[in-house]
């Protein structure tokens, strides 16, 4: 095979590998250099271009390996495989209450700015259900959103369930702590939106609404760590966790 | 209690790579010719393997590279950061240990 020919295949095996377009170029680039290096060390001990070649692809090592370790060394060093626990444990509480936090904030000013809330309220009681519906998606929304986020980062970083896990326990150990609880305004009530820590009255109904969330972004994970395992040509096990390849 | 240290025998390359680079800074295939001279090619392997460890070694910080021109060709020079020569002495200090470790069941015969 061409020397062209091989580092395009070469960087086309990074990017397949997950790897970032300009790390796999940086990388192909760096090999084919020194490719050309060896095949001119070869030329001049006077041998012909054929065999100079042949030297360079010998000395160089077997491409395949040579993916596969740039793969593991690309990873092992980044923050999600480095510390996997902390990551994926803590990771996914920091992006739900900052997601949470902003999504409210916006609500709060959103509903400031219609003119939705105090006395001069243009809402009617259909409206605030309405709202309270909505709030409640969209704080179970932000949980999925943000397992989604995770279990894509575990994907991304060949952690695949590991991390998927990771996240899951986090966030189901966390709706043991919080509760948002949402009463809809009446005559004489202005209704309130509470976001409070601590073990609460709805911790069975909350704890089976992460859990079950949680459970359900596990199953996509395992689904997306399966067909990519697939798609590498790799083992049941596919990569470890380091890295490496069964 | 004293921590095990997994990079006994992985951290070989990183510390023939970070000894070459304490000297100047080189580049991929350089380093692959320091080493193989310096051993008198006692150490043979597949050349293309020493850029991951350098790729590793800066991800670490342990290394920087940079782009640049010389003779006609562009390549990327590798250096010692301050942190790789911190991990320079520690890696020899356990290459050390081990090398007196084994030579005291080897019978002293290879101190």
């Amino acid at each position: 095979m061409p020397k062209e020919c091989r580092v395009e295949a070469f960087r086309t095996e990074l990017r397949r590998r997950g790897l970032p377009r300009r790390y796999a170029g940086r990388a192909a680039q760096e090999l084919a250099e020194h490719w050309e290096d060896l095949r001119q060390e070869a030329e001049l001990t006077g041998v012909s271009s054929e065999e100079a070649e042949l030297f360079a692809n010998d000395t160089l090592g077997n491409w395949d390996q040579l993916a596969a370790a740039f793969h593991a060394a690309h990873f092992k060093g980044s923050l999600p495989v480095r510390y996997s626990f902390m990551f994926f444990f803590f990771g996914p509480l920091l992006l739900f209450t900052v997601l949470c936090v902003s999504l409210f904030a916006f609500g709060a000013m959103a509903g400031y700015l219609a003119g939705w809330w105090g006395s001069g309220s243009s809402l009617n009681a259909r409206d605030w259900a309405m709202l309270g519906v909505g709030v409640r998606a969209g704080h179970a929304g932000t949980v999925i959103i943000t397992q989604a986020a995770f279990c894509w980062l575990a994907w991304r970083y060949r952690l695949g369930l590991r991390g998927a896990t990771y996240s899951a326990v986090g966030l189901s150990m966390y709706s043991m702590i919080h509760q948002v609880t949402y009463r809809t305004p009446s005559m004489g009530n202005r209704g309130a939106l509470l976001w409070t820590f601590g073990l609460g009255d709805d911790l069975w109904s909350g704890i089976a609404l992460f859990v079950s969330l949680a459970a359900l972004s596990w199953l996509i994970s395992k689904r997306l760590s399966k067909a990519t395992h697939r798609r590498l040509g790799l083992g049941m096990r596919g990569l470890m966790s380091d890295g490496s390849e069964t | 209690m004293k921590t095990p240290n997994p990079n006994f025998v992985n951290g070989v390359p990183e510390l023939l790579l970070l000894q070459l680079l304490s000297d100047r800074e080189m580049y991929g295939y350089e380093l692959v010719k320091a080493i193989q001279e310096r051993t008198s090619g006692l150490l043979a392997f597949g050349e293309g393997c020493v850029y991951p460890i350098l790729h590793a070694l800066e991800q670490d910080g342990a290394v920087k590279s940079q782009r640049r021109e010389m003779v006609g060709r562009t390549r990327n020079y590798y250096r010692l950061t301050g942190r790789g020569k911190r991990r320079l002495v520690a890696l020899s200090a356990d290459w050390d240990r081990a090398v007196r470790g084994v030579s005291l069941v080897l019978g002293g015969q290879h101190a």
